[in-house]
C-alpha cells in the first residue's frame, strides 16, 4: 500500500495521464468559471436595477455619488489580484490542472 | 512531466482498500462513491426528520416537537434532501462515476477540482445539522423568504447560508468539471450525437448549474448583509424589496428542480432500453428536448410567484412558458414508453423502479401544469397540494430512479448483485408508501390545508394520519434496503463483468473497473443502444467495432 505521502507525485501523474493526448483544458474550464462568475454579478446587476425602479428618485433630484469607500474598494480589488497573477506568472500554483513546462 | 503507465496507477496512486473512501482521491470512481455514501448517510439522516415531521403531524395539535423545533426541522429536512441527497447523488455521484466512462475518458477533465467539489460537501452537512444542536437552526424553510429569515434567530440562519453557498459552490466546480469533460474529453471518433442519454443529461443540467447557482449565491449573499451588517436589500423596514428576493431565488430554485430532475431522465434512459433489450426510442428527439428543458428551465421562475403581486402580462408569460415545458417532458415520456413497448423486459428491481418512476413523474407532471395556470395556483398556494406535487417530481421521479440505480449499477460498483428478492421487497414497500404518504396531500392542499404549519384542523386529520402511516412504510423500507446492500457487498452473487449483457461503455471492462478504466485503450462505442428487437441481433461487436472483451460476464 502506498502512503499518502507520496500519493501527491502520483496523483499528478493521474491528471498528466487523464490529459494526455489532449489539448489543455484549463482555458477552457476557467472562461466556464468566468460565466459562473458573471451570472454572479448579473444577479446583483438585477436586483440593483429593480431597486431603482421600484424606488424612484423624487423629481428633479440626482443621486449622490460617493467616492471614499467604493475607491478605497477598488484599489483592494485591484491590489488582491496582483498577488495572484504574480505568482502564477513565476509558479503554476492551480494544483488541479497540469504543471506547465518552466513552473517550480 | 511524468506520465504515469497504468501499472503505475494501480500501485501508486492513492491510498487502496477502504481507506482511498476516506482520502482525497482524485479517482472520478472513488469520488462517485464517496459522493453516493455521503448522500445516503443525509438521506437517512433528512428522512428522520421527515419521521418527525409525520410524526407531528399524525395529529391535529402541536404535541409532539415544540413549534419552533418543528420549524427547524422542516428547514433542514429540506435542505438536507435537496442540497446534501438529490443533488449530489445524481450529479456528482452517478455523473463521477459514469460520465468519463461514457466519453472514453480515464477521468474528468479536473480532478482535484472534481475532488474539491466533493470535500467541500461534508463540513457543509456537519455545519448545517450541527447548527440544530449548537446554535438552533434556521426556521424559515429552504426558501429562507424574507423578512421571515431575518426575523428568527439570526445565527442559525447565517450557518445555514453559509452551509448553501459552499454546497452551491460544490456544485458549480462539478458543473464545470461535466461541462469540459462531456465537451472537450470525448476520446477520439465518439461524436456528440453517439453518447449515451446521460451524457448529456449532465451537459444540460450543468449548464443549468453554471448559469443559475451563482444567482443563489449572490442573494444569499445579499440576504447575509442584511442579517449580519443590517443592510436593506430585502428587508421592507429599511425600503428593501421581498420580491426581488423571491426573484433571485427562483431564478436558481426552479432550475434547480430540472438539476434534480434532468440527470435523472438520463440515468433511466440508460436503465430501460438495457433491460427492455431494445434501443432507446427517438435517440435524437430525447436530446432535443433536454436542451428545450434547459432553455425553457430558465425562464419559468416567476410561476412561483403568483400571489407575489406580479403583473398581468408577467403571469401570462410565466403561464405560457412553463405549459411549454410539457412538450419536450412529454416527448421524453412518450419515448420511454416506446422504449418499453414491445420489449423483452426483464422485471427485476431496477426495472420495477424505473417503470414506477415514469408512473409517479406523470402524475406529477399533470398537477405541475395545473399549477403553472393561475386561477388554480392561486387556489392551492401554499397548500399541501403543493407539497405532494413536488414530492411526486423529486421523490416519486428522482429518487425512485435512485434507487433503480444502485439495482443496475451495484454490479458494476462491487462486482456483486443485490438480492432481487430483497430488491422487490423494497420496491414493494416504497410505491406502497410513497403513494400512500403524497397523494392524500393532495386533496389536503385542495381542501385548503396549509403547509409549513404543526397545528391545523382537525377536520383533515384522517388523511394527515394516512400520509404519516406511508412515511412510516416508507422507513421500514430502508431496512432490506440497507440490510441488501450492505450484506450484498460481502456475500451477495458474484455479477461478472457485465450481468445486463449491456452495450454501453462502462460495462466493456471489468466489474468493479481497473483504476484507468480500460486496459489498454477506451473502447469506442458508436451505438450504445444497439440491442435491436430481435435479441440474436444483439452483438457487442455491432456496437463497438471490435471484439473488446469476451467470456467472463457474458450472459
Amino acid at each position: 500500500m502506498t502512503s499518502l505521502a507520496t500519493s501527491t507525485s502520483a496523483a499528478e501523474a493521474v491528471t498528466a495521464e487523464a490529459h494526455e493526448g489532449h489539448a489543455d483544458l484549463r482555458l477552457f474550464g476557467l472562461a466556464t468559471f468566468l460565466v459562473a462568475d458573471g451570472m454572479t454579478f448579473a444577479g446583483f446587476f438585477a436586483a440593483y436595477l429593480t431597486f431603482r425602479a421600484v424606488n424612484p428618485l423624487p423629481a428633479g433630484s440626482t443621486y449622490e455619488l460617493e467616492l471614499l469607500l467604493p475607491s478605497i474598494n477598488t484599489m483592494l480589488l485591484l491590489v488582491s489580484s496582483y498577488t495572484s497573477t504574480a505568482r502564477a506568472a513565476t509558479c503554476c500554483w492551480v494544483r488541479w490542472a497540469p504543471a506547465a513546462p518552466g513552473c517550480c | 512531466m511524468t506520465v504515469a503507465s497504468p501499472n503505475d496507477f494501480q500501485d501508486s496512486l492513492q491510498p487502496q482498500g477502504w481507506l482511498r473512501y476516506f482520502s482525497f482521491s482524485l479517482d472520478h470512481k472513488v469520488i462517485g462513491l464517496q459522493y453516493l455514501v455521503t448522500g445516503f448517510l443525509f438521506y437517512f439522516i433528512g428522512g428522520a426528520m421527515a419521521g418527525v415531521i409525520r410524526a407531528e403531524l399524525a395529529s391535529p395539535i402541536s404535541d409532539f416537537v415544540s413549534r419552533e423545533t418543528y420549524n427547524e426541522v422542516l428547514t433542514l429536512h429540506g435542505t438536507v434532501m435537496i442540497f446534501l441527497w438529490i443533488v449530489p447523488v445524481v450529479n456528482g455521484g452517478f455523473g463521477n462515476y459514469l460520465i468519463p466512462f461514457y466519453v472514453g475518458a480515464r477521468d474528468m477533465a479536473f480532478p482535484r477540482l472534481n475532488a474539491v467539489a466533493f470535500w467541500m460537501i461534508p463540513p457543509a452537512g456537519i455545519l448545517l445539522i450541527g447548527s440544530y444542536f449548537i446554535t438552533g437552526a434556521a426556521q424559515s424553510g429552504w426558501t429562507a423568504y424574507p423578512p421571515l429569515s431575518l426575523t428568527t434567530p439570526a445565527l442559525g440562519q447565517v450557518v445555514w447560508i453559509v452551509s448553501v453557498l459552499l454546497l452551491g459552490g460544490s456544485s458549480i466546480f462539478g458543473g464545470i468539471n461535466f461541462i469540459a469533460t462531456v465537451l472537450k474529453l470525448r476520446r477520439p471518433g465518439l461524436k456528440l450525437m453517439q453518447l449515451p442519454m446521460y451524457c448529456w443529461a449532465m451537459l444540460g443540467t450543468s449548464i443549468l448549474v453554471v448559469l443559475s447557482t451563482p444567482v443563489l449565491a449572490g442573494t444569499l449573499l445579499l440576504l447575509s448583509f442584511d442579517i449580519v451588517a443590517h443592510t436593506g436589500f430585502f428587508n421592507p423596514a429599511l425600503g428593501g424589496n421581498v420580491v426581488v428576493y423571491q426573484h433571485l431565488f427562483w431564478f436558481y430554485s426552479h432550475p434547480a428542480v430540472y438539476i434534480m430532475v434532468l440527470p435523472a431522465f438520463g440515468l433511466v434512459s440508460e436503465i430501460l432500453p438495457i433491460h427492455a433489450r431494445k434501443p432507446l426510442f427517438g435517440y435524437t428527439t430525447m436530446v432535443y428536448s433536454i436542451m428545450a428543458i434547459v432553455v425553457l428551465g430558465l425562464v419559468v421562475w416567476a410561476h412561483h410567484m403568483f400571489t407575489s403581486g406580479t403583473p398581468p402580462w408577467m403571469r401570462l408569460f410565466f403561464t405560457i412558458a412553463t405549459s411549454f415545458i410539457a412538450v419536450p417532458t412529454g416527448i421524453k415520456f412518450f419515448n420511454w414508453l416506446a422504449t418499453l413497448w414491445g420489449g423483452k423486459l426483464a422485471l427485476n428491481s431496477a426495472m420495477l423502479f424505473s417503470c414506477a418512476f415514469i408512473v409517479n413523474f406523470v402524475f406529477g407532471g399533470i398537477t405541475g401544469v395545473a399549477l403553472a395556470q393561475v386561477p388554480f395556483d392561486i387556489h392551492v398556494h401554499d397548500t399541501y397540494f403543493v407539497v405532494g406535487h413536488f414530492h411526486y417530481i423529486v421523490y416519486g421521479g428522482t429518487v425512485f430512479v435512485i434507487f433503480a440505480s444502485i439495482y443496475h449499477w451495484y454490479p458494476k460498483f462491487t462486482g456483486r448483485l443485490l438480492n432481487e428478492d430483497l430488491g422487490r421487497l423494497h420496491f414493494l414497500l416504497t410505491f406502497v408508501g410513497f403513494n400512500l404518504c403524497f397523494a392524500p396531500q393532495h386533496w389536503l392542499g385542495l381542501n385548503g390545508m396549509p403547509r409549513r404549519v404543526a397545528e391545523y384542523d382537525p377536520s383533515f386529520t384522517t388523511l394527515n394520519q394516512i400520509s404519516s402511516v406511508g412515511a412510516l412504510l416508507m422507513a421500514i423500507s430502508s431496512l432490506p434496503f440497507l440490510f441488501n446492500v450492505l450484506v450484498s457487498a460481502f456475500q451477495g452473487q458474484v455479477a461478472g463483468d457485465n450481468p445486463w449483457n449491456a452495450l454501453t461503455p462502462e460495462w466493456l471492462t471489468s466489474s468493479p473497473p481497473p483504476v484507468e478504466n480500460w486496459i489498454g485503450e477506451a473502447p469506442l462505442v458508436e451505438h450504445p443502444y444497439g440491442y435491436g428487437v430481435d435479441e440474436d441481433s444483439l452483438s457487442l461487436e455491432a456496437a463497438t467495432g471490435k471484439d473488446l472483451w469476451s467470456g467472463a460476464g457474458r450472459r
